[in-house]
């Protein structure tokens, strides 16, 4: 398998976890892998190097922000979105649906679109399947995500078939008018709530559509820890026989959650949290920290001269906690600071993940992480403890 | 000390050879920093936007050596800490051994009327407020900076209404805070200071600063008061630049100082204007204009023929009409941004209040900041 054939081989799996490398057009990606997200088409005030030199390969980018602004067909003009923003790895683009509801009022789905008033004009706009693969086409990401129906998981059960069986057919949109298979991927999102019988239909209803990829859609809504790691992993298992398929669970970024993902067979994640809680004044930490968060305004790190962490990247090599804490919120610069380390701090995770798997080593790894974590393993929240024992790793805890 | 030495004077302006800078007991490498030149403006030890990373990268062809200019009003919350760090170049990890100076103001911060008084300054950050910085109070900062060069101190606040009382004020203020200060050598540890030219816009005030410290033995040059003509968007009781007046204000008193000592100005102030006050006799300035024009959204280059006209031009990116405008940022420019981005690329960050917009201006506006003054210097060179 070669670069940019956008084929994925596994490299490693253990258990149900498995480390690959997902080779797309603009290099390849080793799995588990976190996506930073450059909303805007840009990551919060870091140079396209400063991304490069966290070890990011891919990120991703909104749909319907840059088709708002500054317009898909101006992106299309400026050579597409690498080339506007001069980031020379990979592009994951969302549809722009999941923006919608976060963002606009009065949305309303009907069997053609997504409707909605624009928050930024009020003006009644309409996205259609088609309409969405369009942008993203402009916008010329390696992966584009198909238009699907998202029902927040806190519903009630009886509302996740309709909109799954929609999704599933906006799907069928999506593919047909999906042309330029060779440069740019096309994801459908599995929905159905945290309905496993809804799941399973779904999964083999849009699985020979998956060329490439596939992903798992609808959660981090809000929904209750247990339900959003039992549906992973049934979802996961689900795929098991479509292995050579990638599984990109949305919205999560979590370093717990991250690691549970993965060691369910999830692959890929993406999140605003690293770079939001950034703005914060939080670092992302290993140890030492409350759930893997230092909260650096804090009058403790007024005369702490070390590191945020043992760390490689700029901020760590550069900076101690007393400087940051002395600057946040005051200017830009602590945001670009925390940024670097808490990019490079996920990746790093990732980094450290796959190593464990390779190496066969998970059990200790999970010791140490989620000691750092949550100060020892036996203090983990309960659904931890849950989702890794269904997985099959109680030796964690004895 | 501040050892400059007077090459040229022309009819444009002066040119120096700035020899050292620093205290005499702590030499660092020989400068030999030729003048018109600039402080950096920083703050929080960085310039802003950019930190040291992006800084020595992204900056690294800029001709001048650079002197980072320090103020008080955007570190005083954080005294103790840079203190204990052994220093600002230390505390905010700037390039070691680089070279520092020590001043009052933030010339973008806020610099506000009505708050000085007899026992000290008032000085103004953004999160703790008011903080009076006195004879008493800046030796402390000044040892826990270790910067240097400072600023001395100064009653600046003398707006276009000031009372002819309160002029007299000012003066008598400021030479006791300074007798107070430099007392004794290990109050500022020997390092070379400016003294202040205030006086607001009374050129007789002016002249009597002049002649109250141009004899002092601590000046090892001048500080130039012209907050109020600034840009400094955040200055109480702003007047508008305008070169008659500025030319009025400060002629008798530029003649008054020694020509071999170098004169400041600290404070925004446009290319047209730098000019201007180059003519008049100004050696030093700082950058924050090219920072106060990416702070806006702005990138500026000046003028082809810049010398003879002193003309500079703006990018508004908050202007729409580079929504789609497809091409590079400027031609002429080898910074990274210019080389490597759009107009409306640039313009899409403004719009949608990215930070890299202030990231990428400052880079470029650094960069024609810099090479605005090479050229300046150049054209000295040919002068009458
Ligand atoms: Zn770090
Ligand atoms: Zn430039």
């Amino acid at each position: 398998m070669t670069t940019g054939d956008m084929s994925f081989d596994i490299v490693a799996k253990r258990d149900r976890a498995r480390v690959g490398v997902f080779h797309l057009p603009h290099g390849d990606v080793e799995t588990p892998i976190f996506m930073p997200v450059g909303t805007q088409g840009t990551i919060k005030g870091l140079l396209p190097r400063q991304v490069a030199e966290t070890s990011c390969r891919i990120l991703l980018c909104n749909t319907y922000h840059l088709g708002h602004r500054p317009g898909a067909d101006v992106v299309k003009r400026l050579g597409g979105v690498h080339k506007m923003m001069d980031w020379k790895y990979n592009i994951l683009t969302d549809s722009g649906g999941f923006q919608m509801v976060s963002l606009g009022k009065l949305m309303q789905v009907t069997e053609n679109a997504v409707e909605f008033n624009s928050p930024h004009t009020n003006e009644r706009m309409v996205l259609t399947p088609e309409h969405s693969i369009g942008i993203q086409k402009d916008l010329g990401s390696d992966i584009m995500m198909q238009l699907d129906h998202v029902v927040p998981t806190v519903s009630d059960d009886s509302e996740f078939r309709e909109p799954m069986l929609r999704s599933v057919r906006w799907l069928e949109r999506c593919n047909n008018v999906h042309t330029n298979r060779d440069t740019q991927a096309l994801f459908p999102i599995i929905q159905g709530g945290l309905d496993p019988a809804l799941r399973q239909e779904c999964v083999e209803k849009m699985v020979p559509y998956a060329k490439v990829g596939i992903a798992i859609g609808g959660l981090s809504g809000g929904e209750a820890k247990d339900g959003f790691c039992a549906t992973v992993n049934f979802s996961c298992q689900q795929l098991e026989p479509y292995s050579h398929l990638p599984r990109y669970v949305m919205g999560v970024g979590w370093q717990t959650d991250m690691v549970i993902c993965a060691l369910s067979g999830a692959d890929m994640f993406d999140c605003v949290y690293p770079t939001r809680t950034a703005r914060f004044g939080t670092a992302l930490v290993f140890e030492g920290g409350t759930n893997g968060e230092l909260h650096l305004s804090r009058n403790e790190f007024v005369y702490d001269f070390k590191p945020i962490e043992e760390c490689d990247c700029h901020t760590c090599k550069t900076y101690t906690r007393a400087f940051l804490h002395s600057v946040i919120s005051k200017d830009t610069l602590s945001c670009h600071m925390l940024t670097v380390h808490n990019i490079h701090h996920q990746l790093e995770l990732m980094r450290r993940l796959r190593k464990a798997i390779k190496e066969d080593n998970i059990v200790p790894f999970l010791k140490t992480f989620l000691a750092g974590q949550f100060g020892s393993v036996a203090t983990v929240p309960s659904w931890v403890k849950t989702a890794l024992v269904n997985l099959d790793y109680q030796q964690v805890f004895s | 000390m501040v050892k400059a030495k007077l090459l040229r004077n022309t009819e444009r302006g002066r040119t120096c050879n700035i020899e050292s800078w620093g205290a005499e007991k702590e030499p660092k490498s020989p400068l030999n920093l030729q003048t018109p030149a600039y402080l950096t403006y920083t703050r929080f030890g960085h310039i802003p936007h950019l930190t040291w990373d992006v800084a020595q990268k992204e900056l690294s062809h800029l001709e001048q050596k650079p002197i980072y200019q320090v103020s008080m009003a955007a570190i005083f919350e954080c005294l103790l800490a840079i203190d204990e760090a052994g220093g600002i170049i230390k505390f905010a990890s700037m390039p070691e051994n680089c070279l520092t100076h020590l001043t009052i103001h933030d010339p973008l911060g806020r610099i506000a009327s009505g708050f000085n008084k007899t026992k000290g300054i008032a000085v103004w950050s953004a999160r703790a407020g008011r903080k009076d910085v006195c004879s008493e109070a800046y030796p402390v900062s000044i040892a826990a900076v270790k910067s240097d060069t400072i600023t001395a101190l100064s009653d600046y606040d003398l707006p276009f209404d000031a009372q002819k009382k309160r002029q007299g004020k000012s003066l008598t203020r400021t030479k006791a805070w300074n007798e107070a200060l430099f007392s004794e050598e290990s109050k500022t540890g020997g390092r070379p200071a400016f003294a202040p030219i205030c006086g607001g816009s009374n050129k007789d005030t002016r002249f009597a600063f002049a002649k109250a410290f141009v004899q002092v033995p601590w000046a090892s040059g001048f500080s130039i008061e012209l907050w109020h003509f600034s840009l400094g968007p955040k200055v109480d009781k702003k007047q508008v630049y305008e070169k008659d007046v500025i030319a009025e204000l400060l002629g008798e008193t530029m003649l008054l100082l020694p020509q071999d000592k170098v004169r400041l100005v600290e404070g925004a102030f446009n290319p047209t204007q730098i000019l201007h006050l180059i003519k008049l006799g100004v050696d030093l300035f700082d950058s924050s204009f090219a920072s106060l024009m990416a702070d806006e959204g702005k990138a500026f280059k000046i003028a082809d023929d810049f010398e003879s006209t002193w003309e500079f031009s703006v990018l508004d990116f908050n202007d729409a009409k580079f929504n789609d405008d497809t091409s590079k940022l400027y031609d002429h420019c080898s910074c990274y941004p210019c080389q490597t981005f759009t107009k409306a690329y640039l313009r899409h960050l403004v719009n949608c209040k990215e930070m890299l917009a202030m990231v990428l201006l400052t880079i470029h506006n650094m960069t024609e900041f810099d090479r605005m003054f090479a050229r300046i210097r150049e054209s000295l060179q040919l002068a009458q």
